[in-house]
């Protein structure tokens, strides 16, 4: 064992020091930025099936060297032992989910854990007695999802410690990512796992500490970049069958029929894999070549001020594990992986890496599906997909991961928004482009049967998501002190879906290509924190956009702006005593003035809720001319207009923060026929976009059109039931 | 059985005067719904620009999002689902009593020597066979939820057999193999109380019980024709109100003439299935009489207002020859 240690200690080094050039590089916001590694983890493990023939467990020895890239003389390690939340029910992970996970519920009995049965510094010291449990999130002393290891020397600055440690991960059944069914393992967070060094100043801190939080019911994970070099050893019936992070370096048969994979991958923050005997395996290439034309690569470059080289992507390997009930659906499992290559590529930097892995979990497995490793995704579908865009959307919804967490490695405990949410946005403008408007399916024993009347865009979606719920928390809350987990999902996903995306309609579509070309570049295999947005946004758009930030992401107040009332009338006299050259006269009744002259129109707007934003304004007449109203500027709590009308003139106007309403009055030579608020449907965290509109129109036509329609269906309806007479 | 499918259409074919009666029953039930979607666009997107978005055949998402959170603030999609729930189950039963009720001057007229509908012989049949066929619909209640308690036992039995598997498709084809399942024990608990009414008006009997059983033998006795005409006039029917449906697809609802046109074919559509219940009944009775000898007649009593007619069968088999009413007066006039 210690001979074993020493040659992986050498190796370590050689790669830290001789052959780390490329590693060590330090980051840049060139497209070309590399990881500095920090870990190195050296993995033998094997899958055992048990006497069911499911495959519940891995032996595993792990040599984990870990680079103290700080200042700091550090006393101890933290590791995570992530499987420890699925032990039993006194696990943080088990208190706050109650056992209901990613829409599977656990079934008792079928626990998971981890079990380290020796821990070995390089020095020879024993740790494994030194090991205790620890809970830096809450209090509760039964979770042992994290433990700390006090060292008997402390790793200097730059200095570097290397563990040696056996453990036996023993998997759940699968809900909640981790487990096996079947005969299929979906094996993740499946290894002691060190945690994150933050030297003062990472992610703003301002304490240098461990940064490594329990397992949680709604957060995801935080690890620092390194080398994985793992051999996989499976039973004879999963040749060929397994997938797994990073590229297969190669492949041996052993004596007792077993098989053993080599998998390595440099500039990752995880290891994940899978084996099911049932797998269909298909292996594509995604050629950037043809993938992508040249045309793409243009417009790109010119929106994006880049040179072609920056834009150009790379070939990628991709490899398909499909159940067989669904081998028909090959075809669109790889289309719509090369489409989030491509268009993940074409906006943020091309995906670096030589290979891709998407699973497919079985029936029942689907606790497993959707979600993201390095380099390895799992989808999910179902046995008949219909014409909706699934499973499209989960395929590039953690394709998408690939960006925003496994190169942009955000600290997910304590930031979602930064990566479920980003992806949340760039999700829906590459399903968009690729694919066009949702259609919504009714499902019948989860076969499609018919579709809604409707097609939605993205956005509306996570219109329909964000709006319904109360905005308990600021979407920069940490995963696990949300309200509840719906105030999580709200927060870290649609919510932010669509403030990026009102984001992007206020800022303009290229101002914001770039924002987040700029902001994954510069923190492309690095580990940024919310105001590091907030700076690239405010540094390439060239306007503070605090404001935006304080209410729509720091805060939880509602946008709401309303047209509350309008009048449009022909100028009158007005009756009672006037007084001309000190002579009074009487004008009796209200005279209005004739037909086609002037009129006056008066438009009250509201805000509704408590947020503010400078929105557009458009009035339009009868004799067409129109006069509209366009923010200028927003200093001092007073927002500036500039009032354009259809011959040219123009004024200003300000409406005060403070304020919650504004009349608008205009003179013109015909009656308002349409009034509207942010015309171009910029502001879509608006609560109620129905009241941002006024029109003469009483909208009878469109309610006798869907009132009959609902009228036939609830007469079919009723026809059924009176036939039962 | 096909020439009781010939006379069941042509007779309803010229039953327009029911099809009507039966048609405003109907339009009068469904009016509050449209009058609620009416009121609820109306007043949510009434003098905005939404409504420019509602015509066509698309329904606008953002009109739709805000009005869920407007006038549903709170609700989860349970509860709106109970509300909706609770008020189809009110409807629906009060629009099952009416036609219960319609059905007896329905199956009255049918019945009749000449068959022709008077608004005293349809009446007259709809208050006289009222209270049997209320009794009727409650007994036939018991078989629809002896029908649904079966496909619950399937679905559970499915359900178990699914939560240990690896493939989905097993689980969807035998969902739908249940669903069919369904659907067939519910045609059929259908088409025995079609022949019970049938059998409580010709023999104008009274003991319900006794007459669900007597229809239970009926079909196990005919099982061919009778549900071999059930299913040829179900076909029948759906394929029309397809062909309806398909032709209010064509109309795109962008003005309102093109509005008023679709509604004109949605009503034509509810027409049909009036006329595919109302020869549902027709090819029945007529089948009904054509397999059962009459018994020696007596006059109508109570509910009998006319003469029936019993065509006699070609060449009964003895074993198609029903027992005499024990009870009441069969009105079959040879």
């Amino acid at each position: 064992m210690k001979n074993r240690l020493g040659r992986y200690v050498a190796a370590v080094s050689i790669i830290l020091t001789g052959g780390g050039i490329l590693l060590f590089s330090l980051n840049t916001a060139s497209a070309d930025a590399a990881a500095k590694h920090i870990v190195f983890y050296k993995i033998d493990a094997k899958l055992k099936l048990d006497e069911q023939q499911r495959p519940t467990t891995v032996e595993g020895h792990e040599l984990l060297t870990w680079l103290n890239d700080s200042p700091d003389s550090v006393g101890e390690l933290q590791l995570h032992l992530y499987l420890n939340a699925f032990k039993n029910q006194k696990s943080t992970f088990f208190v706050e989910s109650r056992g209901e996970s990613r829409d599977n519920s656990f079934e008792p009995g079928e626990w998971g854990w981890i079990d380290i049965n020796s821990m070995k510094v390089e020095d020879g010291e024993d740790a494994t007695k030194k090991i205790e449990f620890i809970h830096p999130d809450d209090d509760n002393t039964d979770d042992q999802t994290v433990i700390r290891v006090p060292l008997a020397k402390p790793v200097p600055a730059g200095g570097k410690i290397t563990l040696d440690i056996n453990f036996t991960s023993r998997l759940p059944r699968v809900f909640a990512r981790s487990g096996y069914w079947g005969r299929f393992a979906m094996i993740v967070q499946w290894f002691p796992k060190i945690g994150v060094w933050e030297k003062i100043g990472d992610r703003r801190v301002e304490k240098a500490g461990w940064n490594c939080h329990q397992y949680h019911a709604t957060s995801e994970f935080y690890a620092d970049f390194g080398v994985y070099d793992v051999n996989l050893t499976v039973p004879p019936d999963y040749q060929d069958k397994v997938g797994a992070t990073g590229k297969l370096k190669s492949q041996r048969d052993n004596q007792d029929g077993t098989v053993t994979y080599n998998y390595y991958q440099e500039e990752v923050h995880d290891f994940a894999w899978t084996a099911d005997s049932n797998y269909v395996k298909v292996v594509r290439t995604f050629k950037a070549g043809e993938n992508v034309s040249s045309q793409e690569i243009d417009d790109w470059a010119a929106r994006l001020s880049l040179p072609k080289e920056q834009i150009a992507l790379k070939d990628v390997d991709v490899t398909l594990l499909i159940q067989p009930e669904h081998a028909s659906q090959i075809d669109r499992h790889f289309k719509a992986a090369f489409n989030a290559i491509k268009y993940f590529g074409l906006y943020y930097g091309k995906y670096p890496y030589d290979t891709l892995t998407v699973v497919d979990p079985p029936h029942r497995g689907e606790g497993a599906a959707g979600m993201e490793y390095p380099t390895l995704i799992a989808a999910g579908t179902s046995w008949w997909p219909g014409r909706d865009q699934n499973p499209e959307g989960v395929i590039v919804h953690e394709f998408g991961h690939q960006f925003w967490y496994g190169l942009v490695a955000n600290n997910e405990f304590e930031e979602s928004w930064l990566d479920e949410g980003f992806n949340t946005y760039s999700t829906g403008k590459v399903l968009e482009t690729a694919y066009g408007a949702e259609v919504l399916p009714f499902r019948l024993a989860g076969v499609p049967v018919a579709y809604f009347p409707m097609e939605v865009r993205p956005q509306f979606l996570d219109r329909l998501s964000t709006l319904r719920g109360r905005f308990n928390d600021p979407i920069v809350t940490p995963a696990w002190k949300f309200y509840d987990t719906m105030s999580y999902g709200i927060n870290s996903y649609p919510r932010t879906g669509l403030t990026l995306r009102t984001l992007e309609r206020y800022l303009g579509q290229d101002t914001m290509a770039r924002v987040m070309r700029e902001y994954h570049q510069k923190w492309r295999y690095r580990h940024p924190a919310s105001q590091d947005f907030f700076d690239t946004v405010n540094a390439v758009s060239g306007r503070d956009m605090n404001w935006f930030f304080d209410q729509f992401v720091k805060g939880t107040q509602t946008l709401d702006y309303e047209i509350s009332h309008v009048t449009t009338e022909p100028m009158a006299t007005k009756a009672g005593i006037y007084e001309t050259d000190g002579q009074k006269s009487e004008v009796k009744v209200e005279e209005k003035e004739p037909v086609g002259a002037q009129y006056e129109t008066e438009i009250s707007v509201r805000r509704l809720g408590e947020a503010y934003f400078p929105i557009e304004m458009s009035f339009r007449f009868d004799d067409k001319s129109h006069i509209t109203v366009i923010p200028s500027a927003l200093h001092n709590d007073i927002i500036e207009y500039r009032v354009i009308d259809s011959q040219g003139r123009e004024w200003t106007d300000s409406w005060s923060i403070k304020d919650r309403w504004k009349k608008f009055k205009f003179t013109t030579g015909s009656k308002l026929r349409e009034a509207e608020l942010d015309p171009g449907r910029k502001v879509l965290l608006d609560a109620n976009m129905t009241n941002n509109s006024w029109t003469a129109g009483s909208g009878v036509r469109a309610a006798v059109r869907w009132s009959s329609g609902s009228m036939f269906w609830f007469q079919t309806l009723l026809q059924f039931v009176g036939g039962l007479t | 059985m096909i020439k009781s499918f010939l006379r069941g259409t042509r007779l309803a074919i010229g039953s327009w005067k029911m099809i009507l009666l039966l048609l405003l029953a109907n339009i009068l039930f469904s009016i509050p719904l449209a009058l609620l979607v009416f009121l609820l666009i109306t007043q949510t997107a009434g003098g905005t620009l939404a409504v420019q978005q509602l015509y066509g055949d698309k329904l606008d998402p953002v009109w739709l999002i805000d009005m869920i959170n407007d006038q549903f603030a709170g609700a989860s999609p349970a509860t709106f689902a109970l509300q909706v729930a609770g008020m189809l189950v009110v409807t629906g039963t009060v629009y099952l009593l009416i036609n219960t009720l319609l059905a007896g001057g329905i199956i009255e007229v049918f019945a009749s020597a000449d068959r022709r509908f008077t608004m005293r012989r349809f009446w007259g049949g709809c208050g006289g066979y009222f209270w049997r066929f209320f009794r009727l619909m409650w007994i036939s209640m018991i078989f629809y939820g002896m029908a649904i308690g079966v496909y619950g036992l399937l679905v559970w039995r499915i359900g178990k057999a699914d939560s240990t598997a690896t493939v989905e498709r097993p689980t969807v084809l035998k969902s739908f193999a249940a669903m069919l399942f369904l659907l067939l024990l519910i045609s059929i608990v259908n088409m025995v109380f079609d022949y019970a009414r049938i059998g409580a008006v010709i023999n104008d009997r009274r003991k319900m019980f006794r007459e669900t059983f007597k229809a239970i033998r009926f079909s196990l006795r005919h099982p061919f024709s009778a549900f071999g005409l059930y299913l040829i006039l179900g076909l029948s029917g759906l394929t029309l109100f397809a062909f309806f449906l398909w032709l209010r697809s064509l109309v795109q609802q962008d003005s309102l003439g093109a509005i008023l046109l679709a509604v004109v074919i949605a009503q034509l559509a509810i027409a049909a299935r009036m006329w595919t219940r109302l020869a549902y009944y027709a090819g029945q009775v007529d089948l009904y009489q054509s397999l059962v000898p009459a018994p020696i007649s007596a006059l109508p009593t109570d509910a009998g207002l006319s003469e029936k007619s019993a065509p006699q069968p070609s060449q009964p088999s003895e074993s198609a020859v029903e027992p005499p009413a024990e009870q009441g007066s069969s009105k079959v006039g040879a």
